[in-house]
């Protein structure tokens, strides 16, 4: 069974997310660091998910997009002295139509849902730890 | 209400055009790096007229970059103004201090100069510039 994280999210809602601390890097090391990280993620989760772009958006301020797939985003979020990866569907204006229109949502969170693994595995290898978050809804985890 | 700048260093990305056609606008994204928060975020983008020179345009850009930059050498010479000034709570009587203090701001001046000067130099490492062969995306959307 899944133990649930108390973690103070710094991730987009609804997201699947790994964690790790940015703690005791020089200042002047913080940019290149961060790059490194950035082409470390691209490379590694596209060696597992070979289905994603590489892309470069925002989700406000604080959540970068990093890779693209039909039906999800993966991103960074560097917030607090922490980076989170997480995998969260997409969002943006013309994939909101398209669920209007037919039905995306659906098989995009299925494929979410079978995907999970592979990006815990993925996210460890690149030294985050998963975040498993207590289900807020039970008739959730009931169903 | 605060009337502070987006804590950290500000980074500017490539500068890209909306559309590949006439008429299109320059535009290109600012990130703050906070080495102290450990954050990474977008402050927002800046967007010019297709009518500018490139050159010119990126001139711009990077004027505006390194806005947090300016107003730290402008407090700090104000703190001279302020030293020199013997009306003032911090007037040290000597001018051998407030030239001291002067001095100490040589190397951040001389740098900011460089960068925005018309010399060619090498280009900052841009947030969205590590896709790899992938030419820019022209759109500019977000999320």
């Amino acid at each position: 069974m899944r133990r649930a994280v108390a973690i103070a999210s710094i991730w987009p809602d609804g997201a699947q997310a790994a964690c790790r601390p940015l703690l005791g890097i020089p200042s002047a090391d913080c940019y290149p660091t961060y790059l490194d990280l950035v082409a470390a993620i691209r490379t590694n989760m596209r060696r597992d998910m070979r289905s994603f772009d590489p892309i470069h958006r925002w989700r406000g301020t604080a959540h970068r997009v990093l890779l693209r797939n039909p039906y999800a985003d993966i991103g960074l979020t560097c917030l607090d002295s922490r980076a989170a990866v997480w995998i969260g569907e997409r969002i943006y204006r013309d994939y909101r139509i398209r669920c209007e229109w037919s039905n995306v949502s659906g098989p995009a969170r299925r494929w979410l849902a079978s995907i999970a693994p592979n990006f815990d595995a993925a996210a460890e290898r690149l030294g985050f730890a998963p975040i498993h978050q207590p289900v807020d809804q039970p008739w959730l985890q009931a169903a | 209400m605060s009337r502070l700048p987006t804590p950290g260093e500000w980074c500017e990305g490539s500068l890209c055009r909306t559309t590949a056609d006439w008429p299109f606008h320059w535009f290109a994204e600012i990130a703050a790096m906070d080495p102290v928060s450990g954050s990474y975020t977008c402050i927002g983008t800046v967007r010019q007229a297709g009518a500018r020179r490139y050159d010119e345009a990126l001139a711009n850009l990077r004027l505006i970059a390194r806005a947090p930059v300016m107003l730290r050498l402008l407090q700090s010479v104000a703190q001279v103004l302020d030293m020199s000034d013997p009306d003032n709570d911090a007037f040290a009587d000597s001018a051998a201090d407030c030239l001291d203090e002067l001095f100490q701001q040589q190397e951040p001046l001389r740098e900011l100069l460089r960068e925005v000067g018309l010399a060619q130099r090498k280009s900052h490492v841009p947030a969205n510039d590590q896709i790899g062969d992938d030419r820019p995306d022209l759109t500019g959307s977000r999320a």
